[in-house]
């Protein structure tokens, strides 16, 4: 290929340039004004019983329903008030967060993996497998979140466990159904078919080929089914069938003060404020790091 | 076609397929070989049942289509009732398909070094440690200046042409013995298809690729290939050596899509052929290609047409034949 060279073999030396320009990626300072602070409050909901904060069990009734320190009667002990027993808010709420991101990231984990997988194998495969997944999606779809949660937690008993299995059940068809109907846009493709005639095998399509392909659909589903199961796990111990006490999470905070809303705002303010400002958090992550790691996203 | 054993041989291949209104006929009956170095171009316009033949070929037909009768041997063995298995070692190392647009025949997401190591990967053709050298290698050859950054790159950040060479890269780095290259230049400008083109040739002649050229560009045909096979609504109308086709074709067909290639040599007016081709299902009898024919007569629509044969692998579809000559 010596001296003759065509015009396409010259482009390439200028072209393939590219990919090694040092410039920065989207969405890079998205992701960490956006991560750092989850991080932050992970890391600090991990480390609460290290931290030198308040006990938030500890029950003091002379000092209840003390407001946050800015307002009226507040004082430096209990910067974000108390409660009706006179326990530290600031303290719960970081002990709320364990709970409440431990239930949210696992049951959206759970249901991303079962979903995922069937959606996959439906989409891929065909057939009466497709057949029988898309019936149970749809029956799955029909059928009723907090019916399905009463049923389960009077069953089972209201444990963590029951709660991540409920907000997993719930979640995972969401992803087959979407998954389902990408990946049967993608096998059509002629990549998937070279593939194929190639004699790849399909679990090594599916998994090598067809799943970077979904990659980022399964990011942003997922980063909005974070926010859809902390809302519902505040919505279930809301209604009394999620975290009981002594075990504190942000929805349960939310059910404990909404008697009291009217003479004691804080206690269903900062708890609320707390779920709004990370699930609209991890909202803008899961799009900083689609539009940071799609390698298509340069070509836009 | 020399003397020797065909590397393919495909014998009254019919593929048929359900559809809402009753079954469809997309290809029928379709016979030819392919030897070791040929360049076969298979023509058609768009709807005459070429992508299909490429796809009941390799075993991958939709799953409302089915073949249903003829068969395909390859090196001397049967494949179509092989099993799947078998079929796939076949298919893996012994063919290649090259599509018509090479940003959808990569995958978007993976590194161009990862989607030719699977392919190598799929047939243990190439020991693991000995494949970083070979993919070099092998896109040097086909002209790519600094191939460790072509390996590097993601598909979207290729030019065109570079993705159809590459695209090639993957279809035949397992060294296949046969090439299925449907529609490969349609997407390309003409000074890119001239490189392509070339690379094509090179397979057949240096390497003894036999190369089966779907298209609907008769005058690409003429420039790559051996021998032409004219489809039209899933039935060969026609089929010889280029020189044969191309200087005196029998079929109003063939006659017709020579008209409508644009000659600017000749300052003739470009000829379209009226209406699309049919869509043909069961039970469809007389020439297909009838209603869109200014020769057609009633007889034409009457019943099944006879193949006139003229010579190994020359012959026409036609009762009422142009003669040889007649411009």
């Amino acid at each position: 290929m010596g001296e003759a060279l065509s015009p396409a073999a010259k482009a390439d030396s200028a072209a393939s340039t590219a990919p090694h320009r040092r410039v920065r990626h989207p969405g890079t300072v998205q992701v960490l004004a956006t991560g750092i602070p989850l991080l932050l409050l992970a890391a600090a909901a991990v480390a609460a019983p290290w931290l030198p904060i308040p006990d938030a069990g500890a029950i003091d009734l002379g000092s209840s329903l003390s407001p946050p320190v800015w307002a009226d009667g507040g004082g430096w002990d209990h910067v974000l008030g108390t409660d009706q027993l006179g326990r530290d808010l600031g303290a719960r709420l970081l002990w709320g967060a364990r709970l409440t991101l431990l239930i949210a990231f696992s049951s959206t984990i759970l249901g991303a993996i079962v979903g995922t997988t069937l959606g996959m194998l439906a989409g891929y495969v065909r057939g009466w497998t497709d057949f029988a997944i898309s019936r149970v999606i749809d029956a799955q779809l029909a059928i009723p979140f907090l019916l399905l949660a009463i049923t389960i937690m009077t069953a089972r008993g209201q444990s963590v466990g029951a709660i991540v299995a409920v907000l997993a059940i719930i979640g995972w068809a969401q992803y087959a159904r979407v998954i389902r109907s990408e990946v049967l846009t993608l096998r059509s493709r002629p990549f998937i078919l070279g593939l194929q005639i190639a004699g790849a095998s399909p679990a090594r399509i599916i998994f090598r080929h067809v799943l970077p392909n979904i990659a980022d659909t399964l990011l942003v589903l997922a980063t909005l089914q974070v926010g859809y199961v902390i809302l519902a796990e505040s919505a279930l111990s809301f209604i009394g069938l999620g975290v009981t006490s002594p075990d504190i999470s942000w929805g349960a905070m939310l059910a404990d003060g909404r008697e009291l809303m009217t003479s004691a705002w804080w206690l269903v303010a900062f708890p609320g404020l707390a779920i709004t400002l990370v699930v609209v958090l991890i909202s803008l992550l899961g799009d900083g790091l689609k539009a940071r790691y799609d390698p298509r996203a340069g070509a836009r | 076609m020399s003397g020797a054993e065909p590397l393919l041989d495909v014998r009254g291949l019919c593929v048929e397929c359900d559809d809402p209104l009753g079954k469809i006929i997309p290809v029928e009956d379709l016979s030819f070989a392919l030897a070791a170095g040929d360049i076969v171009g298979l023509v058609g316009e768009s709807g005459s049942g070429k992508t299909t033949v490429l796809r009941g070929l390799t075993g991958q037909l939709d799953a409302n289509c089915r073949v249903i009768g003829g068969s395909v041997s390859f090196r001397g063995q049967e494949v179509l009732t092989r099993q799947a298995s078998h079929l796939d070692r076949i298919r893996g190392s012994e063919v290649g398909v090259i599509f018509q647009n090479a940003m959808t025949s990569l995958n978007p997401v993976l590194k161009v070094k990862t989607q030719i190591n699977e392919m190598l990967r799929a047939h243990d053709t190439i020991p693991h440690d000995q494949r970083p050298q070979w993919m070099r290698q092998q896109l040097a050859q086909l002209g790519f200046l600094d191939p460790d950054r072509v390996l590097g790159s993601y598909p979207h950040q290729l030019s065109g042409g570079m993705a159809q060479r590459v695209a090639i890269a993957v279809a035949t780095c397992c060294r296949p013995s046969i090439v299925f290259a449907d529609e490969c230049t349609t997407a390309l400008d003409v000074t890119v298809q001239a490189e392509v083109v070339r690379l094509m040739r090179d397979l057949a002649e240096q390497q003894g690729t036999a190369l089966l050229f779907i298209t609907h560009d008769l005058a690409l045909v003429a420039e790559l290939c051996t021998r032409v096979i004219v489809l039209y609504g899933g039935k060969v109308v026609e089929s010889g050596t280029i020189d044969q086709v191309m200087q005196a074709p029998h079929h109003p067909y063939t006659r017709a899509l020579l008209d409508a290639v644009p000659l600017f040599a000749e300052r003739r007016r470009l000829v379209g052929i009226a209406g699309l081709p049919p869509v043909v299902r069961e039970g469809f009898s007389g020439c297909r290609f009838a209603e869109r024919c200014e020769r057609a007569v009633a007889e034409c629509r009457a019943g099944a047409i006879p193949w006139t044969t003229l010579g190994p692998g020359h012959g026409y579809l036609c009762i009422r034949p142009l003669e040889a000559g007649a411009f």
